[in-house]
């Protein structure tokens, strides 16, 4: 097993994060560079269980470290890039593999979620898999897509991801549980104490 | 490129794109033919193939010349099958108790494909080639589905259109450009 899925596997073995909500890949990206819009997630956000989420700037969008509870070192951080953006009114994420392209076996692929940030609450819930599944096998031609290993992989492009995605966004169904993070409070120095 | 394994090829892979397998969402082959390949091969290089036949497929460890741990190791689903009667490899990450590719956030599990040649000694692998492949596609001189992503693209199309199209490719010098042999 690679380590990169082994810290995946490790991950989402310990975790309830994106790794094991069952999203649906996407060969396209819902939110192309040019949509991009920058919002106040810089920092390090943390859930019920101490699954940490640290964002940082890069480019348009933001680099993102996953880190279990127990994690200390590099070897056990996966490492996303993510873009936000607006459909409509509702934000959304758009999560792929930061080094996706080296490895084999991988493609890089799409995950997306609909995202609700207050200051110091931040809430993902993931386009479901067994949703756009039973939605492509009811309708094949709702969305381009493929199934392999009976599961979906979307391969719509993004213009038409969007269009889809106007119409998903208002069923409850289409998305998994929220995952809900708090920001971690920024450790003040000892003068400052 | 010296003498490196399509194993190494396929899976040291610290860098898929610079081994040049082109890749696939479906699997040329759903479910393996036997073949006498189980056990262990050698390329000149040192680097070491192990066979070992599972329900519907075989599970293949590569190891590297050098390697003494079990960390530097990688294991490899490959299912065999015959088109037109010439033997062909399909390779895939595996997917054990521990994991599902698929399910994890980022990227999707893809199949590699090989010609092979298999004696009683010898056995030859060669890769179908990304960059031969992707011009073939973009110049329109192959009809198949694909999703083109920066410079590189992955085939969509089904697992009984690949069989159709694999055969013919094994006539263009330039669709397996490179064998790699073992032995035993």
């Amino acid at each position: 097993m690679s380590r990169r899925l082994a810290v995946a596997v490790l991950i989402a073995c310990v975790t309830p994060l994106p790794a094991c909500l069952d999203q649906a890949p996407s060969l396209h990206a819902l939110i192309p560079e040019a949509e991009a819009v920058a919002v106040p997630i810089e920092g390090t956000w943390v859930d019920k269980d101490d699954l940490g989420m640290t964002f940082e700037p890069a480019g348009r969008g933001y680099a993102l470290e996953l880190r279990g509870k127990d994690c200390q070192d590099g070897d056990c951080v996966l490492r996303l890039d993510v873009r936000f953006g607006r459909i409509g009114d509702q934000l959304f994420a758009d999560f792929i593999g930061h080094d996706a392209d080296d490895e084999f076996g991988t493609w890089p692929v799409h995950a997306f979620a609909r995202v609700s940030l207050d200051k110091d609450r931040l809430e993902f819930a993931v386009l479901h898999r067994d949703w756009v599944l039973a939605k492509v096998k009811a309708k094949p031609s709702s969305i381009a897509h493929e199934i392999a290993d009976d599961k979906v992989v979307l391969t719509a492009k993004t213009a038409a991801l969007r269009k889809a995605m106007k119409e998903w966004m208002g069923d409850p169904q289409a998305f998994g549980n929220p995952l809900v993070f708090n920001r971690r409070a920024a450790v003040a120095p000892v003068a400052a104490r | 490129m010296h003498t490196r394994s399509l194993l190494t090829l396929a899976l040291a892979l610290a860098s898929s794109a610079c081994y040049n397998q082109a890749v696939s969402i479906h699997p040329l082959i759903a479910e393996t033919i036997s073949v006498p390949v189980a056990g262990s091969w050698k390329a000149s290089d040192g680097d070491r193939l192990t066979f070992e036949r599972r329900e519907d497929y075989y599970k293949v460890v590569h190891r590297r010349q050098g390697c003494k741990k079990d960390g530097c190791d990688t294991t490899m689903d490959v299912r065999f099958g015959r088109l037109a009667g010439r033997l062909f490899a399909d390779f895939a990450p595996e997917i054990d108790s521990d994991g599902d590719y698929s399910s994890q956030i980022g990227y999707v599990r893809v199949h590699a494909f090989a010609r092979v040649e298999l004696t009683k000694d010898r056995l030859v692998f060669s890769v179908l080639d990304r960059d031969w492949l992707r011009r073939a596609l973009e110049e329109k001189q192959l009809a198949l589905k694909y999703e083109a992503k920066s410079d590189e693209v992955v085939l969509t199309a089904s697992t009984r259109e690949l069989q159709q199209v694999l055969v013919d490719w094994v006539n263009y010098p330039d669709a397996f450009p490179k064998a790699e042999m073992f032995s035993r």
